[in-house]
């Protein structure tokens, strides 16, 4: 606004102005903004991120690296040709980068994460209307455009530390013979960059929870149907729960703020859908694994979900004109 | 008679720890007192260059409203239009304090709430010039005199806001003279049963409050959740009783009379110290005063010679009237503390800078905390977008305008400011409905 | 193979067939009667949309005329040939046309006028004014935030660099949408013959709006002194101009010492030098 430097005598008082600002209420603000969120989730994947490095070697910085790249290339592009300021951009291509590398196998090439994240961010969120328009969850987008479109270089499982090719803990048990618990639990079973390691997962996962980043409703919902349906379906709900990207998903993706339902509780009922549909593909399907997919297929339902779980007025608040 | 829990609110968190005491002021050189009531204004009964002594009365109301008095003995330097909270220049008596503190004979006082007769008591109300606060300032003698029954009187004690501590902090120091005016205020209304509603923050307070009460007192304390904005007489009620109080509406339809502590504690002082109500306790806070704290203030006094007293650090580019949620950012320090001013706070930067506005992110927070079960997120889209009929459809008009939603939205979103405009604009498009010419004109 | 492709044919078609019946019988059952008039009166109409009859656009004042529940001169867009056209249309008198256009009834420029606070916000005018009623000193003058400029829907304003509107009078059509949004009732609706306009709505005395504005009415009355026409009269600290009166001699504009008063030829400001 512009303001002029004027005095005027009151009262004999000269008074310099205008110092003051006036703006609505209100004048104080809760400490989550959104460079908090971001920064904390940031800092929630960083744990994860440092496990994979371990398990997996460098490689796994590469794939982040190369997939934060693409990430704000996209925001780059969609903000020059859209003629607007690129401010608060770092946060969010970071997130949608570093969980779509952590989705990602550890022998990929890395023009698969660029491309993957690029696609991701321009198609799902850019094209929506940028940040907090979008739809589907970018960095699932780009794993699903990754996984249809290159479906070889997608396989590129390693063994951790020895990094020799090995088949997914979840294809193991679904052909008969999967690890044990507790390998599963430490993590050192191939796997996606960032789905092995449980208590990585866990600790960013309650890092989350803990300063209410993410809502505790979609995580309960999403694994304890997982656990539900591993219970049923297959006598073995742990190991549902820590092969695969279960966790990952659950702690990371589900509780993305933008994509899921406003509500409390349709964000629960995102929850179960999610596990429920991502059930129904391991099962059922013929791929292994269906997070990003059931996440997609979730993303989907959201504008229904919020219909229905939409708070109404008491009846009875009548206003008065 | 089922206690309703809030929806929403935000908690916003009150330091813990002992309330800081009552900090008397030195009587500041200027005063500007405000002729304005609502709806109506004072006569003067001052000039310019007219000596006053504290306690002595400088307006008279034509109507219904109360008279003021000077907070301290001085010359009166003008009698003019001045700036007032709203930002309406409304008439106001400037004075001078000549430090003298020459004060009134005080009136006689009563040695038990109970000795004078309802209409005593509403008398002394009226003479001692005490607004209700709570009731946006009009006269207390008219709140005592109810037009409808009224079955409960309740004592707000419940601040939920953070920095305010204006209210609490009388309960805690002054208890007394609060509770002689509550019993001298249930006794004029007549009301068979009262309330205290504290907060949970106070309930170290429930002990000490109880041991001034007797069985005469059918008055009980209770509890609520410290949860903003459950303060606000809409929820307090809802949570008290179960009622169902519509926004905007005044207490007195559904039978009761909500009081807060300030107008409390001036009634109790006016009835047993004959004193008029001339200064009231303002919590002054924020980052731009030194020696933030709960100060005893006379009324008039200008806002710059408040943060001065204070310890004025910094440059304050903020200077809010009110509570950091329910109040409003003043664009001038030349305006002067009155009856409902519960806090001033002064900031040396904007929040509005801190957490600037950027895309809503439709996370829901502003859903999760709204007390009137609203959908801010859609509210405000519609506000912005100008489709008031939509922005009316979803509930525009059902807003508290407490600011949980725009407290809480990360992205720093101007959610309560778009809902009042289109609350503006909705009721400005029905009053221009209202008044225009029959839009249907029968051709001849 | 062929067999195949003829009996896809001859599905296809056979559905589109059935469909087309559904549809025929659908739009019988679903049809919505209406006086062929309205949409004949909507296309005559300028189709500005903009609501200021009081209906809801040029097709709900249509079907208010074909029903006979209004006026053609309720339309205060449409020029004399249309409302002539309008009329004979439907068989009433035309009505007699009253050009308007709106002007801005502020001199309080970002120059002249004190700006008490700086503003962080909606840029609203109304939601400005609702905070204290706004930053500028002057409860009653221009904010400056352009909500009428955003809600003219003939785009004939324009938000000038002096941080007052402009109102191009050739354009303006006089809906009086301006008109309502201002919160502080500056924008007018006055004929565009009228000679003089004085451009202060403040009912403050002279020493108050000296104190936040160089450029308001003080209610010095020297032009209803210097008036010979007794056409301008000082009434509740602000100056009023009768227009039937006023026959833009101009001496009172010369003599104010505030230069609150301007002559308007129309198209452009005549702004004195600042």
């Amino acid at each position: 606004m512009s303001t002029q430097t004027t005095t005027a005598a009151q009262d004999g008082v000269a008074t310099q102005g205008p110092t003051l600002i006036i703006g609505p209420a209100p004048y104080v603000h809760a400490p989550l903004t959104r460079q908090a969120i971001l920064a904390v989730f940031i800092t929630a994947v960083v744990p994860v991120l440092g496990v994979a490095t371990y398990f997996f070697g460098w490689r796994a910085l590469g794939v982040a690296v190369a997939a934060v790249a693409g990430a704000y290339g996209a925001e780059v592009v969609a903000h020059w040709a859209r003629q607007r300021s690129l401010f608060g951009s770092p946060g969010p291509a970071l997130v949608t980068g570093l969980v779509l590398a952590l989705a990602l196998p550890p022998a990929v090439p890395l023009w698969i994460p660029f491309i993957g994240a690029f696609f991701g961010v321009l198609v799902a969120q850019e094209l929506f209307g940028g940040y907090g328009y979008q739809i589907f969850h970018p960095a699932m987008v780009g794993w699903v455009f990754l996984v249809i479109s290159f479906p070889s270089f997608m396989e590129g499982w390693l063994e951790p530390f020895e990094l020799v090719t090995a088949a997914t803990p979840l294809s193991q048990i679904r052909a008969g013979a999967g690890p044990d618990l507790w390998t599963l639990f430490a993590g050192t079973t191939a796997g996606a960059l960032g789905e092995t390691s449980v208590p990585a997962i866990l600790l960013g996962g309650l890092l989350l929870l803990v300063t209410r980043v993410a809502d505790w409703r979609p995580v309960v919902g999403m694994l304890g149907t997982v656990a539900l349906m591993g219970w049923a379906f297959t006598g073995n709900p742990l190991a549902e729960l820590m092969a695969g990207a279960a966790l990952f998903g659950a702690f990371f993706v589900a509780t993305d703020p933008v994509t899921t339902p406003l509500t409390r509780w349709g964000r629960f009922l995102f929850g179960v859908g999610v596990g429920l549909v991502m059930m129904v593909i391991r099962l059922w399907a013929s791929r292994p694994e269906g997070v990003a997919f059931a996440i997609l297929f979730m993303n989907s339902l959201v504008p229904l979900v919020n219909l229905l779980t939409r708070p109404r007025p008491k009846k009875g608040a009548t206003a008065g004109a | 008679m089922r206690r309703r829990r809030m929806p929403g609110g935000v908690r916003t968190g009150e330091p813990p720890g002992p309330l800081g005491p009552i900090l008397s002021l030195a009587d500041p050189k200027r005063l500007i007192l405000a002729c304005a009531q609502p709806g109506h204004q004072l006569n003067p009964l001052v000039k310019k260059r007219e000596r006053v002594v504290g306690g002595q009365r400088l307006a008279e109301p034509n109507g219904e409203g109360f008279p003021i008095y000077a907070p301290c003995a001085g010359t009166v330097t003008d009698v003019a239009p001045a700036l007032s909270s709203t930002g309406d220049f409304v008439l106001a008596i400037f004075l001078e304090n000549d430090g003298s503190g020459e004060t009134a004979p005080a009136l006689p006082g009563w040695d038990d709430p109970t000795d004078p007769t309802p209409e005593a008591i509403r008398l002394r109300a009226l003479e001692a010039g005490i607004p209700d606060v709570a009731r946006g300032g009009i006269a207390l003698a008219r709140s005592l005199a109810p037009t409808t029954p009224i079955q409960t009187v309740v004592l707000n004690g419940c601040t939920t806001e953070p920095l305010v501590q204006a209210e609490r902090v009388l309960l805690h120091h002054e208890w007394e003279t609060v509770l002689f005016g509550f019993r001298a205020a249930i006794r004029a209304i007549g009301a068979p049963e009262a309330i205290v509603a504290l907060s949970v923050a106070d309930r170290p307070l429930v002990g000490t409050l109880s041991q001034s009460l007797t069985e005469r007192d059918a008055i009980t304390i209770e509890i609520l959740p410290d949860r903003y904005p459950q303060g606000l007489e809409r929820y307090l009620l809802a949570a008290l009783r179960g009622v169902d109080l519509p926004v905007g509406e005044d207490p007195a339809t559904v039978g009761f009379a909500v009081f807060d502590v300030t107008t409390m504690h001036a009634l109790g002082r006016a009835l047993r110290d004959g004193q008029p109500f001339t200064h009231r306790v303002v919590t002054v806070a924020g980052d731009g005063v030194a020696r933030p704290g709960n100060y005893r203030v006379p009324l008039g006094m200008p806002l710059g010679a408040l943060m001065e007293a204070a310890g004025r650090q910094g440059t304050i580019r903020q200077l809010v009237w009110g509570g950091p949620l329910s109040g409003t950012a003043v664009a001038s320090e030349e305006i002067g503390v009155c009856a409902n001013t519960r806090a001033v706070l002064a900031y040396q930067q904007p929040v509005s800078f801190e957490v600037p506005t950027t895309d809503c992110i439709r996370c829901g927070r502003c859903i999760d905390v709204c007390p009137e079960r609203l959908s801010p997120i859609y509210l405000a889209r519609y506000a912005e977008h100008k489709r008031w009929d939509e922005a009316e459809a979803e509930g525009a008009l059902l807003c508290s305008s407490c600011g949980a939603c725009s407290y809480v939205c990360p992205t720093g979103r101007p959610l309560v400011q778009s809902i009042q405009l289109a609350r503006y604009e909705i009721l400005r498009q029905r009053e221009a409905e209202r008044a225009s010419q029959p839009k249907e004109v029968a051709v001849p | 193979m062929v067999s195949s492709m003829v009996t896809a044919g001859a599905v296809m078609g056979v559905i589109g067939v059935l469909f087309s019946i559904g549809l025929f019988y659908a739009a019988r059952a679903f049809h919505v009667e209406e006086d062929e008039r309205v949409e004949l009166l909507t296309n005559m109409l300028p189709g500005a949309n903009c609501g200021a009859c009081g209906f809801s656009g040029c097709s709900g004042l249509a079907q208010a005329l074909a029903a006979g529940r209004a006026q053609p001169t309720q339309c205060s867009v449409a020029n004399s040939e249309q409302l002539a056209k309008i009329a004979e249309f439907l068989g009433v008198e035309a009505g007699p046309v009253e050009r308007q256009v709106a002007r801005v009834m502020c001199g309080g420029t970002s120059a002249k006028a004190t700006q008490l606070a700086g503003y962080v916000g909606l840029e609203d005018c109304r939601a400005a004014h609702l905070i204290a009623s706004g930053p500028k000193g002057c409860t009653y003058g221009c904010l400056g935030l352009g909500t009428c400029v955003q809600e003219c829907p003939f785009d004939a304003m324009v938000l000038g660099p002096d941080g007052l509107p402009v109102v191009d009078e050739s354009v303006c059509t006089g809906c009086g949408i301006c008109v309502q949004v201002c919160p502080r009732g500056i924008m007018q609706l006055v004929s565009p013959e009228a000679p003089l306009t004085v451009r202060c709505v403040s009912p403050m005395a002279g020493k108050q709006v000296r104190a936040v504005c160089q450029a308001g009415c003080i209610a010095c009355k020297i032009c209803e002194r210097v008036c010979d026409q007794d056409a301008i009269h000082v009434i509740d600290n602000l100056a009023r101009v009768n227009e039937e009166l006023c026959n833009g001699c101009g001496a009172c504009v010369e003599k104010c010492p505030t230069h609150c008063l301007e002559l308007t030829d129309g198209q452009v400001r005549v702004l004195e030098a600042v």
